[in-house]
């Protein structure tokens, strides 16, 4: 038996795409397509689908609301939030909504399908979790700004030194402190010191 | 011009006429009394030249002219035509008769234009007795007396009734309807009228009917019929007239004083004495000749008795002007006070001067002299009570007068006067004087007390102005400079990244086989541009806290913070399950977002806490570093000039939001940052969703 699913998202292209995504799987079958949300109570009600993914943002609705709202009132479906953004607060929002999973649009088509098949069963998936375990090493780029960082400089200073933007210094440090489980620059530092990446 | 011609000439030959008679009249040796009505005459017909040359062009100055000439020639001729002297007898009966004639053609024109029916065909009426009446006489009644008594007579007489009735309805009708204007006109004309007949009724006709006997001779009595033409003349000729009746009311209350001050002394007079009905009249005479030599010698003298108090008034006049000069070259209270007071010393000899003034309600003093310079301010103001008029106290037994200045029964100040120095009374003429300047210095102090706020207004005004308009075109180029960057970083990044990436992927199809370095460096090279554009997103419009609400907002924004800083953010979110619109909410955030980035840049301070408690009305929002502090200038937008725009626009965002900002600020020991903006539960309902969200 083949896992129903609902789409709901206001941006039509993104949905189609998914849906070729997801029809590629054979354990999966998109049972229908929302594009108002108004119209999700008779769409479940007719299909009963087993999961619901649903885009974070529409332009008149929160997805996030909605999730609370289908957790609620129809606790067989279970809700993947799909999200353009990939902020903390999002994610643990989703959680707190009481959705199975939280996946970024720019995650793989393979991902998604993990994240259907494994809410079907019931399992979580957010990527606080994998995020925690993910500890893959850091790249040149990224250890040269950690070296920075030690060293008391700036972004501004630090995107001049390497010819780079400013935005794109911060996209690095982002990812250092992700991949190295801290919350600041200090705790980097520090973490950096400790594992011996910098002196 | 031929009209100015003939009607010259004819006055011309009348005159040669008028001159023919009076030399033919002294060779045939004529009382003198008989020249009389020449002169009168002649005062008439020059009335009328005078008004003609004054008003040529003037419809009705022609046809008084024309009155004046024709009843003039009437007056001038009736003496000879009485002593039977040749042209003068024909010629008085043709200008009598035609006489009624002008006199109403010419009120046809005045003092209005407009005329009933009626007065036309009386006109009409009268001009044909005129002719009828000249006719007759040229042709029948020279040689015939019994024409003369039975016809022309009685024709005259009737023709003058007529015209004579015909004004007077005028008149009536006039009066009754019509502006004030042409009211006052009549008026004086009605009373120029009886001013020139009441001696000759007085005097001649009612001595004559009832008591058969004359006071004084007919002819010179006469002499006041002059004042008609003239009141005319002056009613013609002057643009504005006076206002008759409020003169007439002045000149009625002189009479009356002295027509009871007569009938006492006269009842007195009867009383003691028998007298005589002529040295009766006489006594009067003379009592009134009395009157009128005291009233033209107090006029004449009048300058001179007043001259003291002239030169004080002007000085009044002087100072009052050097004042106002200070007024306008900004300096006042104080200033004015002190030249009140140098005022009162000059014009009068007291022992001092001291001047209270309430400002803003507590009285201060301005300024003091004499024999206040030893009295202390609080003692001063203790004397002040709260009457409205004016009082007399004892201080140091010295008496000092108090005048409160009142503006609509408030006071707002008095002027306390010492006693003059040589222990003499204020006379009557000094008491006015203070009085004057009391009322002068209430205006003054009160206009000076306006000009100083309205200046102070306009000094503040013109600064504010002068610096929202520098803040105006700061924050319009700092809107250009934000689309700048916009325009660049899609530009540079995005685009330059796309282009990038396409030429990658047209690589990887002519490589033919997918290159795992490649497909993660296209990767990497995609990450890295969404993340980016992402962060742009949310820096132009932080739709998390839409979303999510303002707490989940803060922790990204301290995340964010964190991460690119070299900074502690603290945040403390003190909830209080209030509902807070999504508006309200994205505002605040904007407003901490400003305050916790102008930390980092300016304060140098490594932490930095940010608190945000929600109460029953308003959203309290604190933010607060240590580091070096800055000095908070007077006004916010002084800041503007220095480019910190950030505090300019919080301030103008908090000012809109209706809520207040509070800046502490000390050099080195940190600034704290408080907003408060009120929690304005929105009408109609907002999104039920979002509702929850910001929960």
């Amino acid at each position: 038996m083949k896992i129903k699913i609902l789409l709901v998202d206001d941006h039509l292209l993104v949905m189609h795409g998914i849906q070729q995504l997801l029809e590629n799987e054979v354990d999966l079958e998109v049972v229908n397509t929302v594009c108002d949300p108004a119209l999700l109570k008779t769409e479940i009600k007719k299909h009963n689908p087993d999961v619901i993914v649903m885009d974070i943002r529409m332009k008149n609705d929160n997805g996030i609301e909605w999730t609370r709202k289908i957790a609620k009132t129809y606790p067989t479906c279970k809700v993947v939030i799909l999200s353009g953004y990939d902020y903390d607060e999002y994610i643990r929002a989703a959680y707190e909504a009481g959705a199975y999973a939280f996946v970024t649009k720019e995650n793989s088509a393979f991902e998604l399908a993990n994240a259907i098949r494994q809410t079907y069963l019931g399992i979580k998936s957010f990527p606080i979790d994998s995020l925690c375990n993910c500890n893959s090493p850091l790249t040149t780029t990224e250890l040269r700004i950690l070296q920075f960082i030690s060293e008391d400089k700036t972004n501004t200073e630090i995107s001049d030194l390497l010819h780079i933007s400013r935005r794109t210094v911060e996209h690095h440090v982002s990812s250092i402190l992700r991949k190295l489980d801290v919350d600041s620059r200090v705790g980097a530092v520090v973490k950096a010191i400790k594992l011996g990446l910098i002196e | 011009m031929n009209k100015k011609v003939l009607s010259f000439s004819i006055i011309l030959i009348s005159i040669f006429v008028i001159c023919y008679i009076l030399l033919k009249m002294y060779n045939e040796h004529v009382s003198p009394q008989r020249y009389f009505p020449i002169f009168i005459g002649m005062i008439f017909l020059l009335t009328g030249i005078y008004s003609y040359v004054q008003k040529p062009n003037s419809i009705v100055v022609q046809y008084f002219l024309a009155l004046m000439f024709i009843s003039g020639m009437a007056i001038a001729l009736s003496g000879p035509s009485s002593e039977n002297i040749k042209p003068a007898r024909e010629l008085e009966v043709i200008s009598i008769s035609f006489a009624p004639y002008i006199l109403l053609k010419f009120f046809d024109h005045f003092p209005s234009s407009a005329k009933p029916n009626f007065f036309r065909r009386a006109c009409i009426l009268t001009l044909f007795i005129a002719v009828f009446i000249t006719i007759s006489y040229l042709l029948i009644g020279i040689h015939h007396r019994l024409i003369i008594s039975t016809i022309v007579r009685p024709g005259i007489v009737v023709n003058i009734i007529l015209a004579l009735l015909g004004c007077v309805v005028l008149f009536y009708l006039h009066l009754r309807s019509n502006s004030d204007k042409i009211k006052n006109q009549i008026y004086l004309l009605i009373s120029s009228i009886i001013i020139s007949f009441a001696p000759v009724v007085i005097l001649n006709l009612i001595p004559n009917a009832f008591f058969s006997l004359s006071i004084a001779p007919f002819y010179y009595s006469l002499g006041s019929i002059v004042m008609f033409p003239l009141t005319l003349s002056y009613l013609l000729t002057r643009q504005e007239i006076v206002d008759f009746r409020e003169i007439l009311e002045k000149m009625m209350i002189r009479l009356f004083i002295i027509g009871s001050c007569l009938a006492i002394f006269n009842i007195l007079l009867s009383l003691f004495y028998d007298i005589h009905f002529k040295f009766c009249i006489l006594v009067n005479t003379l009592l009134i000749c009395l009157f009128i030599v005291y009233d033209l010698i107090n006029k004449g003298l009048e300058p001179l008795q007043m001259r003291k108090w002239h030169v004080k008034h002007e000085e009044i006049q002087k100072e009052k002007l050097t004042i106002i000069q200070h007024l306008l070259n900004g300096k006042h209270l104080e200033h004015c006070a002190k030249l009140i007071a140098d005022l009162i010393h000059k014009t009068m000899d007291v022992s001092g001067v001291c001047i209270v003034w309430k400002n803003d309600r507590i009285p201060t003093v301005l300024h003091k002299t004499g024999i206040f310079l030893h009295l202390h301010d609080s003692e001063l103001l203790s004397y002040n009570c709260q009457r409205h008029h004016f009082y007399k106290i004892t201080i140091n037994e010295k008496s000092v007068f108090f005048y409160p200045m009142n503006i609509d029964d408030t006071i707002i100040g008095w002027m306390m006067i010492g006693g003059k120095t040589n222990a003499t009374v204020f006379d009557k003429e000094e008491q006015k004087l203070i009085k004057k300047i009391q009322i002068d210095a209430i205006e003054l102090l009160a206009s000076s007390k306006t000009l100083q706020q309205i200046e102070n207004q306009l000094k503040k005004t013109a600064e504010e102005s002068w610096m929202s308009e520098q803040s105006h075109w700061l924050l319009l180029h700092e809107h250009e400079e934000e689309k700048r960057k916009l325009s660049t970083f899609l530009h540079d990044e995005v685009l330059q990244h796309l282009i990038l990436l396409l030429n990658k992927l047209e690589w990887l199809i002519q490589k033919k086989n997918i290159d795992k370095k490649l497909f993660e460096d296209i990767k990497g090279l995609l990450q890295r541009d969404i993340f980016e554009i992402r962060e742009v997103c949310h820096e132009l419009y932080p739709i998390m806290v839409e979303d999510l609400g303002l707490k989940q907002g803060l922790s990204s924004l301290k995340r964010k913070c964190e991460t690119n800083y070299n900074v502690i953010v603290e945040v403390n979110y003190i909830t209080n399950l209030k509902i807070i619109s999504p508006f309200l909410s994205i505002q605040a955030f904007r407003i901490i977002k400003e305050l916790v980035y102008n930390a980092i840049k300016h304060s140098s301070s490594r932490k930095i806490v940010v608190t945000v408690e929600e109460t029953q009305q308003f959203l309290s929002i604190q933010v607060k570093d240590y580091g070096v502090g800055f000095k908070v200038p007077d006004h916010l937008l002084e800041l503007s000039q220095t480019n910190h725009l950030g505090l300019v626009t919080i301030q103008k965002r908090v000012h809109q939001l209706k809520g207040t900002l509070t800046i502490q600020s000390e050099l080195g020991a940190g600034t704290c940052i408080s907003v408060s903006l009120p929690i304005t539960v929105e009408e109609g309902g907002v999104n039920e969703n979002q509702n929850i969200v910001s929960r």
